[in-house]
């Protein structure tokens, strides 16, 4: 009698906690919807807005799609690559992005682009740690699957609407095409030196884990990965870069690595960083992105849109930027 | 891993409770045990543990052989006669003293060399190798996780068997568990063998009540902690990095708003860490006792990380009390003092080391060393002065009965603890002492200027709201009544959207994501 009240109050309890639990997740998709930003712009709270305006683009219409960390940012102009090849870009690059953030990046490009390549900058592989990594991945989940966690701050700038109208109408683009542009100078006297450094260059189990989940993602979607490493003299060493060569060839996709081959591309460490090596300036990423637009010429199957009235946008924004940044053109 | 992230709240505590839960009772400590050692080993550089089982084993050795000393002792005592036993008895003292000097020196003796040989080292080049063309060299020195928490209860447990207050513990997991308890490891409380050995040892079955309530202790430690401590910082580190910037009501703000972000953040931790522990049926001491409705500063140090007050109190106090150099130094005092110094100057004298070691214990800087001072002074002044204390309040006909003032006394110990404040999150004692006298410069009462110190005012309400929401909570425990038990008394409904709201109030007002820094627990440098 005795063990099956006990047995009675033990399945009593542990309905308890999961009701608790299940209300929990409720309550957590109704709030998530208010606290969501109603538009991809910076005023909306959106969440870094250059790496999100893939938005605003026309469906489908993006080809080459670049994710990855600041070092992405600074160095892949896709202005420039439309200009010079007419390859319709964007560069989804964030502050101290990982992969479990980029992973899920590209799960919500894929809502409204189907891009032919997806270019991964590698430098974000490299982590604190298996304990801090499975963080992120928790921390992630929740992000996406509850978008409360990552708008919760909002609380400061909402109004009545966000509680009235729950429907996102993400439709503002952005005209640099996520790259960030920075022309100031601040050398790197020492090269190439830092190869030679000893940082740990193991990738982490998650790292590994969520490496599969983008591939195959990608994958799912008959999307290409390019693997890029832009110059990087802050995390970028040749054990790493041996390490990223292996994931190349397990996945048999090709790695272009700017910090061991500089693949004829003039690019100086003493004119072409803007802060002493970690990231590129306006010089160093006209560098890199006239070779990557070349390699992307004569290794996929992309189209020249320049003269496609559908995409006449993409040469007014390249007007702007230049303009904007009293660029000649 | 740090008590307040995902991997420890969601994935380490879940699994090892799921774990502890469904193991045979007789094994659920080696659940704990295994899992402190892989905290340990995921929070530090892995190579790190060789300290920690290092200490574990010379405490263990260390016990076990004062404890044999002391069996040897009674099985041939009772065949020697009274001079015999009285020779021997010494003998015997002299080795167990020989045991605790030696345990002393493998474990103080590595907190030491790896804390603060640089900071003796720089003192000496100052003062003495300077002279003489000499110099130390600095060393770069790793300081294994949570090592002036696990050093003081390993020799709060060999000192204890050697006083006789319990017998050693021949199992080393025990031993081991005690000083490697996951929740206490990287800030405490500083727990005592007696207290918490045989509860982390004996299994514990699944209890719905401590579960429930564990629970909400972390909850309301992640309110104090995410929600007004990581808020309190950014204007905290704003002010307190470009210090020479501001003056007046600025900097006074920046230090009240400091002593919130401490309290908040350690008591918060401690609630954290206690409630980890009800989880698995384990009650661990508090270390915060409401400190700030303290009447002075003697009682605030009561309520103020009592567990590292109680510790200098029971090793440092009594063993400078009882050695035989200080019942010399009290002899000499009564014979050559009058009854009022000869009852101050010996608690005085003690008193000094232990403020020093709390002091030092802290950090190794002068800065710290000079946190301790201020505190041992205003003590040592305060117990001096207390008969014309008492007759200034005569003459001036102020009851100390009476409510005003005991008000006044409250405030006159938050007004001294936020000075200690300053000194202990300034940079330097220089910058202490610039920012003390900034205090009174170009001060005007207008509260417009906290919008300009980094936090916009949103953010400055949310930690005002916060700190009434603890203050009341505060008070509620000061009346004695028991939180949380009187909450598991209301009706579902109600109980239930109370906790919810709390959840919730955590997940929206948290400082934390995007715009706000990781902000790591401040004791656990220490």
């Amino acid at each position: 009698m005795d063990k099956s009240n006990n047995l009675n109050n033990r399945l009593k309890e542990i309905s308890k906690i999961v009701i608790f639990l299940l209300i929990c997740v409720v309550l957590l998709n109704c709030l998530s919807p208010i606290f969501l930003p109603k538009n991809n712009n910076k005023r909306s709270g959106i969440k870094y807005e250059n790496a999100r305006g893939f938005y605003g683009e026309k469906a489908h219409s993006i080809e080459v799609l670049a994710i990855g960390n600041s070092d992405l940012y600074s160095a892949m102009n896709p202005l420039q690559l439309w200009n010079n090849h007419g390859i319709t870009a964007y560069v989804s690059g964030e502050p101290s992005q990982n992969i479990f953030s980029a992973y899920y990046l590209l799960k919500e490009v894929y809502k409204n682009q189907r891009p032919e390549v997806v270019i991964l900058e590698v430098d974000e592989l490299f982590s604190k740690g298996d304990a801090d990594d499975l963080d992120e991945v928790i921390n992630n989940v929740l992000k996406y699957n509850f978008p409360l966690f990552e708008y919760h701050s909002r609380w400061k700038s909402m109004s009545h609407k966000d509680f009235k109208n729950l429907k996102v109408k993400y439709k503002d683009r952005m005209i640099s095409k996520g790259y960030i542009y920075h022309n100031n100078i601040q050398s790197h006297p020492t090269g190439y030196k830092y190869m030679k450094e000893n940082r740990s260059s193991a990738l982490s189990v998650t790292t590994q884990l969520y490496l599969d989940k983008f591939m195959q993602l990608a994958s799912d979607h008959q999307t290409k990965v390019l693997l890029v490493w832009y110059p990087s003299a802050t995390t970028a060493t040749l054990k790493r870069h041996q390490t990223i060569e292996k994931v190349a060839n397990r996945y048999q996709i090709p790695f272009i690595d700017f910090n061991t081959d500089q693949y004829n591309t003039g690019f100086n460490w003493m004119t072409d960083t803007r802060d002493g090596g970690n990231h590129l300036n306006y010089s160093g990423a006209t560098k890199m992105t006239k070779y990557i637009g070349q390699y992307l010429k004569d290794n996929y199957t992309l189209n020249d849109y320049r003269h496609d009235p559908h995409y006449e946008q993409w040469n007014k924004d390249y007007e702007m930027f230049m303009k904007k940044n009293k660029l000649a053109y | 891993m740090v008590y307040t992230s995902y991997v420890y709240l969601v994935l380490f505590l879940g699994m090892t409770f799921l774990l502890y839960t469904i193991f045979p009772k007789k094994y659920k400590w080696t659940v704990l045990l295994a899992a402190s050692y892989i905290y340990y080993m995921a929070a530090s550089r892995i190579w790190l543990i060789v300290f920690i089982l290092l200490t574990s084993l010379s405490a263990y050795l260390g016990a076990i052989w004062i404890d044999k000393i002391n069996e040897l002792f009674t099985s041939v005592k009772k065949l020697m006669d009274r001079q015999q036993k009285k020779e021997f008895k010494e003998k015997i003292l002299w080795q167990k003293k020989m045991v605790i000097v030696l345990m002393l020196l493998i474990n103080v003796g590595t907190l030491v060399f790896l804390k603060y040989f640089n900071f003796f080292a720089d003192v000496l080049n100052i003062t003495l190798f300077n002279q003489l063309h000499m110099e130390i060299p600095m060393l770069k020195l790793f300081l294994p996780l949570g090592i002036s928490f696990y050093t003081l209860q390993a020799v709060s447990y060999v000192i204890d068997v050697y006083r006789g207050k319990y017998k050693a513990d021949y199992h080393f997991g025990r031993v081991s568990l005690y000083l490697t308890f996951f929740p206490t490891i990287v800030e405490g409380p500083i727990t005592r063998y007696d207290q918490v050995a045989y509860q982390l040892y004996e299994g514990h079955e699944f209890n719905y009540v401590n579960l429930t309530q564990g629970c909400q202790l972390i909850l309301w430690g992640m309110f104090k902690k995410i929600v007004i401590a990581d808020r309190a910082n950014m204007l905290v580190n704003y002010v307190f990095n470009d210090y020479m910037k501001f003056s007046g009501l600025s900097v006074v703000i920046a230090i009240i708003f400091y002593t919130i972000q401490l309290y908040t953040e350690f008591s918060g931790a401690m609630d954290i860490v206690r409630g980890s522990a009800q989880i698995f049926s384990v009650e661990l001491p508090e270390n915060f006792k409401q400190p700030f409705f303290s009447k002075s500063i003697n009682e605030f140090w009561q309520k103020w990380h009592i567990t590292l007050g109680a510790w200098l109190r029971d090793y440092v106090f009594y063993s400078v009390s009882l050695s035989g150099a200080f019942k010399k130094f009290n002899h000499f005092v009564k014979n050559h003092c009058n009854e009022y110094f000869s009852k101050l100057l010996p608690a005085t004298t003690a008193l000094f080391f232990v403020w020093i070691c709390n002091g030092l214990w802290h950090g190794a800087s002068m800065k710290y060393v000079m946190y301790g001072m201020y505190y041992y002074i205003l003590m040592v002044i305060g117990m001096f002065m207390e008969p014309v204390f008492h007759k200034i309040l005569e003459a001036l006909h102020i009851q100390k009965e009476k409510t005003y003032f005991k008000f006044f006394q409250i405030l006159r110990t938050v007004f001294i603890v936020n000075i200690g404040m300053l000194i202990f999150r300034a940079d330097t004692l220089s910058a202490a002492y610039h920012m003390f006298i900034s205090c009174f410069q170009n001060f005007h009462l207008d509260l417009s200027v906290i919008a300009h110190l980094g936090l916009s005012v949103a953010d400055v309400s949310i930690i005002l709201i916060g700190t009434l929401v603890v203050f009341i909570m505060s008070l509620i425990k000061e009346k004695g009544i028991h939180i949380r038990e009187s909450i598991s008394k209301w009706n579902i409904v109600p109980r239930w959207s109370f906790y919810l709201t709390s959840l919730f109030v955590v997940i929206i007002f948290g400082a934390y994501g995007r715009g706000y820094d990781i902000v790591s627990f401040i004791y656990a440098q220490f």
